[in-house]
This record gives C-alpha cells, sequence and structure tokens, in this order.
C-alpha cells in the first residue's frame, strides 16, 4: 500500500492529464477513418462502392441523365471498403468525427454527389465519361486520341476504333 | 432553471453488441484523459437515479423482454441517448434472423452518435446535445 | 426561545450544516480526482444534485410496502438533525449542557443505518435483500467499536467512576494536554479513524452500497425523486457530525475567543480529516463482506481493547 501512497502524492503535485475537448482542441490523427466524401470529378457511378459496402450505406440512382449518389452516414460503418475498391480513387474518408446528431436530422444526415451525363459529340446520346484518373490508371501515356475518348460515347468509340485499324 | 441540467445521471445499457462502444464508455468516464466528471455527470447503478440513458448493441431476440422492462423504470423527464451504428440503424446486422430492429420502435430516441465505435469526444458531444434537448423539456413541462 | 430555533433550523444546525456538509462531499470527490490525475467536479457539485433530485418524480414498486417505503429515510435525517443541534462544537457553540450527552450519541449514531435496513427491506427486491444482510452483519462490528471508543474516554475523563458530559472531556483536555498527544490513546485513535471510514461506507469498506459493479446500489435501488434526496442529505450531515465529533474526543483546540476565528480553524480541522479520507478512497479496492467482516472484528477491537486496559491501568496507578 505505500507504493500507492509515493504515486498519490506524485500524481497531485503534477497536475491533470484531460483532454480539454469540448473546452478546447483536441488531438485528431491524420489516418482518422472518419465521414466519407466523393469528389463528382473523379467519380464514373461504376457501382464497386455500392456492391462492395457492407451495410448498404450507398446508393447510386438514375434520375433523368443524372447519377445521383448517397451515402446515409447513420448506417455506414467507417470500415473503408468503398475507399479501399474505388478504381479512380474518388471516394475518400476524411478524419472528422464528429457524427453526433439529433433525431429531427437522422434522415437528413446524408453526403449527396451528383454526376451528370454529357452528350456525344457524333450521336447527341447521352453517357457518363470515363474520368481522368481512370484514364490514368488505364493508359501510362495520354495521347490524344485517348483523350478523345472522354467526348464520344462507347458506339462511336467502336466504330472510330474499327475505321482507324482497318483503314 | 437552467442550473438542474449540470448534474445529469447516466445509465447505460448493453442489449447484445460486440463491447466495442462499451470499451469507449468506459474511457470517458474513468480515465483521466477524457474526463465525464468535469461536466458534471455520474454513472448509477440503477434506472431509477437516471436522467440520460445510454444503449449500445443492436436489440437482439434473447435481450428484448429486459430492454422493454427497463424502459418503464425511468422517471421523467429523461432523454435517450443511442450509441454506435447498430442501436440507431442496426448497421451491417441489418435483416438478421435475431435482431429485432432498431431502437426506434420501442421508444423515442433523443440523440444518435454512430460510428464503429465512435470516438469519446463525439461522445461527449452527443452528450452535450443531449443536455440542450433535456433542457426543453423541462422546460415544456412546467 | 428565539435563539434556540435559530440554532436547531439555521446555525449551527439546519441549513448550515446541511450545506457544510454537500460542500465537504465535492470536495472529496475533486481530491479523489486530483489524486487520479483528472479533473474533478466544481466545488457545489452536490447541491446541484439534490436540486435536481427534488424535480424528478417519485416511483413506487407495486410490491412495495408503501408507508415504510415512503417514511424510511426520515429515521436518519431527523436522528443526524438533532445530533447537530445538540453537539458542542469547541470555540462556537455550548450545545445541551447535559450531564448524560454521551450516552444519548451511542444511540444516535446508529440511526442511520437503521434507516438503510429499513428502507432496503420494504423495496421487494433481490438485490435491496442482499444488501440488507450484509448492512446488518457489518453494523454488529463497528457499533461495538464505536461504544468501547467512548467508554475508555468517560473512564479516562472521572479517574474510575463514569463520566458522561462532552463539556467536562472537553475541559479536561484544556488543563491536562490534547488526547491526540497522550500515548495510552493512540490504539483509539486508530480504532476510530477505521470506524469512520467503515460507517461512511467508503472503500475499502464499499461492499454494502455504491457498489455499481456487484449489486446494482444495494438498499438505493428502488429509490427516486425525493426521498433519494433524504439519503443524501443525511449523508451529508452525517460527516458533519464525525467531524465534530473526533474533535470533541481527540483535539477540542480553541484559538480565543473569536466565533469567527474558531469556525474557520474547525473548517480546516474537517479538512484534514477530509484529505485522509479521500487518499484511503482513491488508493484501496474494495473488500469481500466475509473479509470485512473478518479485519473488523480483529483489527479495532484489539485496538480498542487495548486502549481500555492501558487507561484502566494507568488509573490503578500501575503505569
Amino acid at each position: 500500500m505505500s507504493g500507492f501512497l509515493k504515486i498519490a502524492i506524485r500524481n497531485l503535485l503534477k497536475g491533470p492529464t484531460t483532454d480539454p475537448y469540448p473546452f478546447g482542441p483536441t488531438f485528431v490523427p491524420d489516418k482518422l477513418r472518419g465521414k466519407l466524401k466523393v469528389d463528382p470529378k473523379a467519380c464514373t457511378a461504376c457501382g464497386t462502392c455500392e456492391e462492395v459496402c457492407p451495410s448498404a450505406a450507398i446508393h447510386i440512382t438514375k434520375n433523368n441523365n443524372l447519377y445521383v449518389h448517397i451515402t446515409w452516414y447513420n448506417t455506414c460503418c467507417f470500415c473503408g471498403n468503398c475507399e479501399f475498391f474505388c478504381p479512380t480513387g474518388a471516394i475518400k474518408l476524411s478524419n472528422n468525427f464528429h457524427t453526433a446528431n439529433t433525431e429531427e436530422e437522422k434522415y437528413k444526415f446524408v453526403s449527396i454527389a451528383v454526376i451528370p451525363e454529357i452528350k456525344c459529340e457524333k450521336c447527341n446520346s447521352f453517357f457518363v465519361p470515363p474520368s481522368e484518373e481512370l484514364l490514368k490508371r488505364a493508359y501510362p501515356h495520354i495521347n490524344e486520341e485517348i483523350e478523345r475518348f472522354r467526348k464520344i460515347c462507347p458506339e462511336c468509340r467502336k466504330k472510330e476504333a474499327f475505321k482507324r485499324l482497318y483503314k | 432553471m437552467s442550473i438542474i441540467t449540470r448534474s445529469p445521471f447516466l445509465f447505460r445499457i448493453n442489449t447484445g453488441s460486440c463491447n466495442g462502444c462499451d470499451v469507449e464508455l468506459a474511457t470517458t468516464a474513468m480515465i483521466p484523459r477524457y474526463d465525464v466528471e468535469r461536466l458534471g455527470c455520474r454513472y448509477t447503478g440503477s434506472p431509477k437515479h437516471a436522467d440520460i440513458l445510454l444503449v449500445t448493441g443492436p436489440i437482439t431476440a434473447r435481450s428484448k423482454p429486459y430492454l422493454i422492462e427497463v424502459l418503464d423504470e425511468l422517471p421523467r423527464p429523461f432523454v435517450v441517448v443511442a450509441i454506435g451504428t447498430c442501436p440507431t440503424s442496426c448497421g451491417i446486422f441489418r435483416d438478421s434472423y435475431s435482431i429485432e430492429g432498431p431502437l426506434d420502435k420501442y421508444i423515442k430516441v433523443d440523440v444518435n452518435v454512430p460510428g464503429c465505435p465512435p470516438r469519446p469526444q463525439a461522445i461527449i458531444d452527443g452528450i452535450a446535445k443531449a443536455i440542450e434537448i433535456w433542457k426543453r423539456k423541462i422546460r415544456d413541462e412546467k | 426561545m428565539n435563539a434556540e430555533i435559530i440554532n436547531f433550523l439555521i446555525f449551527p444546525g439546519g441549513i448550515f450544516a446541511i450545506l457544510l456538509g454537500l460542500i465537504l462531499m465535492s470536495v472529496e470527490r475533486i481530491l479523489v480526482a486530483r489524486f487520479q490525475r483528472r479533473v474533478g467536479p466544481v466545488f457545489y457539485q452536490n447541491i446541484i444534485d439534490i436540486i435536481k433530485l427534488f424535480n424528478k418524480e417519485t416511483l413506487i414498486p407495486k410490491d412495495a410496502k408503501d408507508f415504510i417505503f415512503k417514511f424510511a429515510p426520515l429515521f436518519g435525517f431527523s436522528g443526524m438533525l438533532v445530533l447537530v443541534y445538540f453537539l458542542p462544537i469547541p470555540g462556537v457553540y455550548e450545545g445541551i449542557k447535559g450531564n448524560y450527552d454521551l450516552i444519548i450519541l451511542i444511540y444516535f449514531m446508529a440511526l442511520p443505518a437503521i434507516s438503510h435496513i429499513l428502507g432496503g427491506g420494504a423495496s421487494s427486491s433481490p438485490y435491496a435483500a442482499i444488501s440488507v444482510s450484509r448492512e446488518l452483519k457489518l453494523m454488529l462490528v463497528y457499533e461495538f467499536v464505536f461504544i468501547i471508543i467512548g467508554l475508555t474516554l468517560a473512564i479516562y475523563v472521572g479517574n474510575g467512576s463514569g463520566e458522561f458530559s462532552l463539556k467536562k472531556i472537553m475541559d479536561y483536555q484544556l488543563q491536562n494536554g490534547y488526547f491526540l498527544f497522550d500515548w495510552k490513546l493512540w490504539p483509539a485513535f486508530l480504532a476510530f479513524l477505521i470506524f469512520v471510514l467503515a460507517t461512511l461506507e467508503v472503500p475499502p469498506f464499499e461492499v454494502a452500497h455504491h457498489n455499481s459493479a456487484d449489486i446494482m446500489e444495494g438498499y438505493l435501488i428502488e429509490y427516486s425523486g425525493v426521498p433519494l434526496a433524504m439519503f443524501e442529505i443525511t449523508e451529508a450531515l452525517k460527516i458533519v457530525v464525525l467531524s465534530i465529533i473526533f474533535q470533541i474526543f481527540f483535539f477540542p483546540s480553541v484559538m480565543g475567543d473569536d466565533i469567527v476565528l474558531n469556525l474557520l480553524w474547525f473548517i480546516i480541522k474537517t479538512l484534514f480529516l477530509i484529505i485522509f479520507i479521500a487518499l484511503v478512497h482513491a488508493s484501496l479496492a474494495s473488500f469481500r463482506a466475509d473479509q470485512e467482516f473478518k479485519f473488523l472484528i480483529r483489527v479495532p477491537v484489539t485496538l480498542s481493547l487495548l486502549s481500555l486496559i492501558l487507561v484502566i491501568l494507568s488509573i490503578k496507578g500501575l503505569i
């Protein structure tokens, strides 16, 4: 018992070691798995994250030439599967841990990203273009012909490639 | 009188969770780093002394009758906080054969703190929001 | 007549003692937190607890005995309130100058434990029944220790025949030296400190209630609202009463004739007792029920009997 007496007196002299939150700033590590964020310019609405999420928190729906990517934070498990499997790196987990919300805003605690479809230059039908990150992952060097993939729909792309190879 | 809300008594129920959120609740109370006693809170051992009820775990079929008995024993006015993703919306256990649904079916929940497990600072945030709702309930009862 | 009502209700009984006791309980909580390197609550935290408890509704279980359940906390509360009225505070308050104060004191010190037992027995819960049986077993032993210490002092002051007036015990010490520095009464002093820890149910003697891991608050499990606030106020009054008894028995020193100065000196001496209680609370774990019974029946009882034998031998002239 005398061992703890020395520790108690030493504790009294050294002072408390409490984190000052919520009356002051706190320490947040860099790689903390917090709320996720989607970059709409890099996303191609492929559906991998929806397939891989274990608690079905991500839904991608189509609405009149717009792809809407919705995440409901109240059922997300912060596991990181979507960040690991995304082919373009559009979905990333930030280190924002403030997740407390009241009952009124329970079903509004979402994150929405909108990916618009664009018109093909040749046949005027709507399609989702491949983003820059997807092209960088597929091809080592990007020249002008590969850049054209971002403007023409897959049908017209097939016709152009056939013409180029069998000219 | 807003001085009443400076001393909430906390009571926790575990309805079949994996104990991750319970370990985080233990650290907000007892370890010197995230002390919850400087906000005036105190953990009690009986639901009849409680002001804020903290629930963890998806409601499993085995623990459902005990949860319903305890929910009848809380003296008014009280506030319910659901900690973790499991009582909010069953998390990854949704549509399983032994889960009896989120906590919304049995009592009106006031604050949700999702996370698997949520950080102790986020739990303190949730308790602070619950105290604000408690103030409003006391004012409405008068 | 008017001065006595003020003495009973406002100072030093009644409101002054209740507020002082609640502040001392909060100070003990702050000290325990600082010994564990945490920040504790504010110094008036327990007063806010009592005000909040008056605003909650009271729930009574269906199988409980209604009348005893509601009026059980009043035994302890009224007993402690009367004790604060008639005990003398050295230098500040005269008390009732009776001839048999010590015997009344020994009877009234047992009342809070009896109100715990009645309250726990009237609530029909198995947790409360276990806690009541533990409390009964332990109450026998530590009341016995207190009785022996009281009788030792009575025999010492009366020089063979018993002297049961508290004022004469204080006057004897002012003439012949305080009992704190008298080597024959050091075992009784240690036994008295153990009695203080056991009757306040502070760890390591915390087996009958508040053990929110084992039996879920024991006899308090079915209480809520105003009766629960009465139990807390009784705890607060008990701390003040124990500090007054400690100073009458062992160290009634005064500093001149000024009331305010003596009151401050009284509060400083109480703070030393609170520091000791907080140090033991923060550093020891709790006993089991049978370990506590064996400890209490061996160590404090032998210490107080040792003091009794030394005092008897010194009266006969052999030491």
